[in-house]
C-alpha cells in the first residue's frame, strides 16, 4: 500500500493538474472514484491485471463500465495500461480526492459512532469541526456498537476518541499502569 | 509487603475517582507490513523521529524512517500478535527509560524494566535515552585517576574519570574479566558502576551477575542487558540505555563507569536494522552512520564541570564535578584491528587495551600487551607514586624486552648488559600477571612495582617471582598494613615511603626463605 500510493502520485498528480487545467475537476473525481470503486472487486482485479488481456481490452472494458469517458480520461487510461498500473487505479482515486479536498479548503472527516447520528448531530459536529479546523468538513458516518456510546472522530491528521470504550481503555491503563 | 485486600480496593476506589475520562486527541496509523522485527506504518501524520509507538498488542515501537508515505519502526520486544491492519498510536514521547539511585544493585532489560525478580523498581524519573552529549564549556579536563585494581592498566595504561578506554581483542582473551575486575574494585570507592551487556548468551550474563554478587559488587552496579534472544532493535538501544542511567550520576556530580560489552554487536544489530529497513549497506554491509552510532555514544563519556552540575541539578548540587568514564568492548576477529568497526571505535576513543590470544595461551594474564595499547588522558590522571614506580620506566623496560625476546633462546650467548636487560623485562612481566577478581590497591600496586623497579627480585628465580611478590604483599599486609594505609590515603612516593618499603623488603627477604 505505501509502495503503490507512491507510485501513484505522479499519475495523480498530472491527472489533476490537467483537469484543474480544463476545468473537469469533477469529471475527472466521478470517474477516479468510480474506476476505484470498480477495482475494489476480485473479478475486476483478476480480468484487468490478467496478461492475456490485452491493454486495448482493459481500456475498452472501464469505457464501457464508466459513462461518458472523455478522450484525455481515455489517454490515461490507456497509459495506465501501457505501464502495467492499471492497479494505481484506487491510490491514484485517493490522492487525486486530496489534491482535490486540499485546493478546495475540505477536509474528509470519519466519524464513528456507536449509534446512528441524527441529522441535527451531524450538523453539530460538522459546526463545531468547522469552525475548529477552520476548513469546509466533509463528514463521513459509521456505525460500530463496540464502542458502547460516544464517537470517535478521525481526520487525516489526528484522532479524537471520546468513545466509551477508548474511555475504559484509559482507565485501564490508569488502575493497571 | 503485607497489604490486605482492603487496601488494595481503597487504592483502586482512590485511582477511579481520581479519573478523569477526557476524550483522547492522537495520531494514529495502520499496519502495512510486519517483517523481522520491522514495522511499516501508514498514516503516522504527526510522528516525531525517535518516538515510542503503541501497538495494539502493548508492545512499544521505535519509529526510525519517516517516509512521505510511511513510517518503518522497529518493535521493541515480541513481534507476536503484531498483524498488517492493526491500528498504531502515537505516544508523543521520545523513548525514556527510568533512572536514579534506587536502579543500583538490579539487573534490568533494555527498557529498564527490571527482571531479576526483585519487585519494581523505585526509580526517580525518567531520562530521554538519546541526548547530546555536554559541550566544550560544560567539561573540564580528565585529572583523577579510577583505579582499575589491575597493576598492568594502573601503571602502563591509567585511566581517568571521564575517560574512554576501549578493550579490544578476540574471543577468550579476557576483556571481559578485565572490565568486571575493574567494576569490582569500584567497592567502597564511590563510583557507581553499569554494566551493559549487548547480544551475549544469557548465560553469560548471568555468570557476571553471580561474580558480581560473589564479590560484593552488584551494590553499587546496574546491569543493563540485552540478550542474544532479544530483538536487534532492543540490543541496538541498549548502550544509550546504560549511558542515560549513567549520565544520570554525572549530572548530579557523581562519578560513575560504564561497560559495554560488546559495542561489536551492537554494531550488527543496527546493520540488521538497517538493512531491514532499506538503508543503504556501505562498507561491510554497515550502513553509512555506523561510525556516528558509536560516536555520539561514547561522546557522552564526560568529565563535566561544577557548573554544568549546578546547572542540571537546579542547584541542589553545588562545587562537584560529575563524570562517566567508558569502557566499550570490541571483539577483533581473528585479530583483524582493521576491520571497520575496530578502527573506528579505536579513533573515537581516549585509548585502548589490546588483549591478544598469544599472551593469554603463554600464561601472561591480564593478556594485554603492552606496546600496542595506550592511553591518551590518563597520564594525566595517574597516581603519582604508581607513575613514578611504574609509568615510563616500566614501558621501556618491556619495550627493550619485546626488541631481545627473540635473543631469548640463546641467552648463554649473550653480553652480560643484554642478559641483564632480558632478564629485567622477564620479571617484569612476570609481576605483571594477576588472576581474575583480585584487584590490588594503590599501596599494594606501588610496592609490587618497586620491588621490580629497585632491583629487589633480580636474585630470585623467575618461577618463584610471582609467589614471592604476593607473598611480600600478604607479609606487609599483615605486619604494616598502617604504612599501606598512608599511602593509599596519599599516594606519593616521597623519601620516607621509599625508606619504609626498601626496610620492608630487606626484612622480608631475610626473615624468607627465598
Amino acid at each position: 500500500m505505501a509502495q503503490l500510493i507512491t507510485q501513484a502520485r505522479p499519475y495523480a498528480r498530472a491527472a489533476y493538474e490537467h483537469a484543474k487545467a480544463h476545468q473537469q475537476v469533477d469529471s475527472w473525481l466521478t470517474l477516479l472514484q468510480t474506476a476505484a470503486a470498480f477495482m475494489l472487486h476480485a473479478e475486476v482485479v483478476n480480468y484487468i491485471m490478467n496478461p492475456k488481456v490485452s491493454n486495448e481490452k482493459a481500456v475498452t472494458f472501464f469505457k464501457e463500465v464508466l459513462a461518458n469517458v472523455s478522450e484525455p480520461q481515455e489517454n490515461f487510461l490507456k497509459l495506465l495500461a501501457a505501464d502495467k498500473q492499471l492497479n494505481l487505479l484506487p491510490d491514484v482515486a485517493t490522492l487525486f480526492t486530496a489534491m482535490y479536498e486540499q485546493d478546495g479548503d475540505i477536509v474528509a472527516v470519519k466519524v464513528i459512532a456507536a449509534a446512528e447520528l441524527s441529522e441535527q448531530q451531524k450538523e453539530n459536529i460538522c459546526r463545531v469541526l468547522e469552525t475548529r479546523l477552520q476548513k469546509k468538513v466533509k463528514l463521513h458516518c459509521a456505525v460500530d456498537s463496540q464502542l458502547m456510546g460516544g464517537a470517535v472522530i478521525q481526520t487525516p491528521e489526528w484522532v479524537l476518541d471520546g468513545s466509551v470504550k477508548g474511555k475504559l481503555q484509559q482507565l485501564k491503563t490508569k488502575l493497571v499502569g | 509487603m503485607a497489604v490486605n485486600s482492603a487496601e488494595i480496593s481503597q487504592i483502586i476506589k482512590d485511582r477511579i475517582d481520581s479519573f478523569h475520562a477526557v476524550a483522547e486527541k492522537r495520531s494514529e496509523g495502520t499496519i502495512v507490513s510486519v517483517k523481522d522485527g520491522i514495522v511499516t506504518i501508514y498514516g503516522l501524520a504527526n510522528v516525531m523521529y525517535g518516538e515510542m509507538l503503541e501497538f495494539s498488542t502493548g508492545e512499544f515501537g521505535l519509529a526510525l524512517n519517516l517516509e512521505r508515505d510511511s513510517v518503518g519502526a522497529v518493535v521493541l520486544g515480541p513481534e507476536q500478535g503484531i498483524v498488517e491492519g492493526q491500528t498504531v498510536k502515537c505516544t508523543g514521547k521520545v523513548l525514556s527509560v527510568p533512572v536514579g539511585p534506587g536502579l543500583l544493585g538490579r539487573v534490568v532489560d533494555a527498557l529498564g524494566n527490571p527482571i531479576d525478580g526483585k519487585g519494581p523498581i523505585d526509580a526517580l524519573k525518567t531520562m530521554p535515552i538519546e541526548t547530546i552529549a555536554p559541550g566544550v564549556i560544560d567539561r573540564e579536563p580528565v585529572n583523577q585517576p579510577l583505579q582499575t585494581g589491575l597493576k598492568i592498566v594502573d601503571s602502563l595504561v591509567p585511566i581517568g574519570r571521564g575517560q574512554r578506554e576501549l578493550i579490544i581483542g578476540d574471543r577468550q582473551t579476557g576483556k571481559t574479566t578485565v572490565a568486571i575486575d575493574t567494576i569490582i574494585n569500584q567497592k567502597d570507592k564511590g563510583v557507581k558502576c553499569i554494566y551493559v551487556a549487548i547480544g551475549q548468551k544469557a548465560s553469560s550474563v548471568a555468570n557476571v551477575v553471580e561474580k558480581l554478587k560473589e564479590h560484593d559488587a552488584l551494590a553499587h552496579t546496574i546491569v543493563v542487558c540485552a540478550n542474544a534472544a532479544d530483538s536487534a532493535a532492543l540490543q541496538f538501544i541498549a548502550p544509550y540505555v546504560g549511558c542515560t542511567m549513567g549520565e544520570y550520576f554525572r549530572d548530579n556530580g557523581e562519578d560513575a563507569l560504564i561497560v559495554y560489552d560488546d559495542l561489536t554487536k551492537q554494531a550488527w544489530a543496527y546493520r540488521q536494522i538497517s538493512l531491514l529497513l532499506r538503508r543503504p549497506p556501505g562498507r561491510e554491509a554497515y550502513p553509512g552512520d555506523v561510525f556516528y552510532i558509536h560516536s555520539r555514544l561514547l561522546e557522552r563519556a564526560a568529565r563535566v564541570n561544577a557548573d554544568y552540575v549546578e546547572k542540571m541539578t537546579n542547584s541542589k548540587v553545588k562545587g562537584k564535578t560529575g563524570s562517566l568514564t567508558a569502557l566499550p568492548i570490541i571483539e577483533t576477529q581473528a585479530g583483524d584491528i582493521s576491520a571497520f568497526v575496530p578502527t573506528n571505535v579505536i579513533s573515537i576513543t581516549d585509548g585502548q587495551m589490546f588483549m591478544e590470544t598469544g599472551l593469554y595461551n603463554a600464561g601472561i594474564r591480564p593478556a594485554i600487551n603492552a606496546g600496542s595499547s595506550v592511553s591518551r588522558v590518563g597520564g594525566a590522571a595517574q597516581t603519582k607514586i604508581i607513575k613514578k614506580l611504574g609509568g615510563q620506566m616500566l614501558r621501556l623496560a618491556l619495550a627493550q624486552y619485546r626488541e631481545l625476546e627473540a635473543f631469548a633462546q640463546f641467552a648463554s650467548d649473550l653480553d652480560e648488559a643484554t642478559r641483564k636487560q632480558l632478564e629485567h623485562g622477564q620479571r617484569c612481566t612476570e609481576i605483571l600477571k594477576q588472576p581474575p577478581y583480585s584487584p590490588m590497591s594503590v599501596a599494594e600496586m606501588a610496592l609490587t612495582l618497586f620491588v621490580v623497579d629497585k632491583g629487589f627480585v633480580d636474585d630470585i628465580a623467575l618461577e618463584k617471582v610471582s609467589s614471592f611478590v604476593n607473598e611480600l604483599v600478604a607479609y606487609t599486609k599483615d605486619k604494616h598494613q598502617a604504612l599501606l594505609d598512608k599511602i593509599n590515603a596519599n599516594p606519593t612516593l616521597d623519601d620516607e615511603v621509599e625508606k619504609s618499603f626498601r626496610d620492608i623488603c630487606t626484612e622480608f627477604k631475610k626473615t624468607q626463605t627465598w
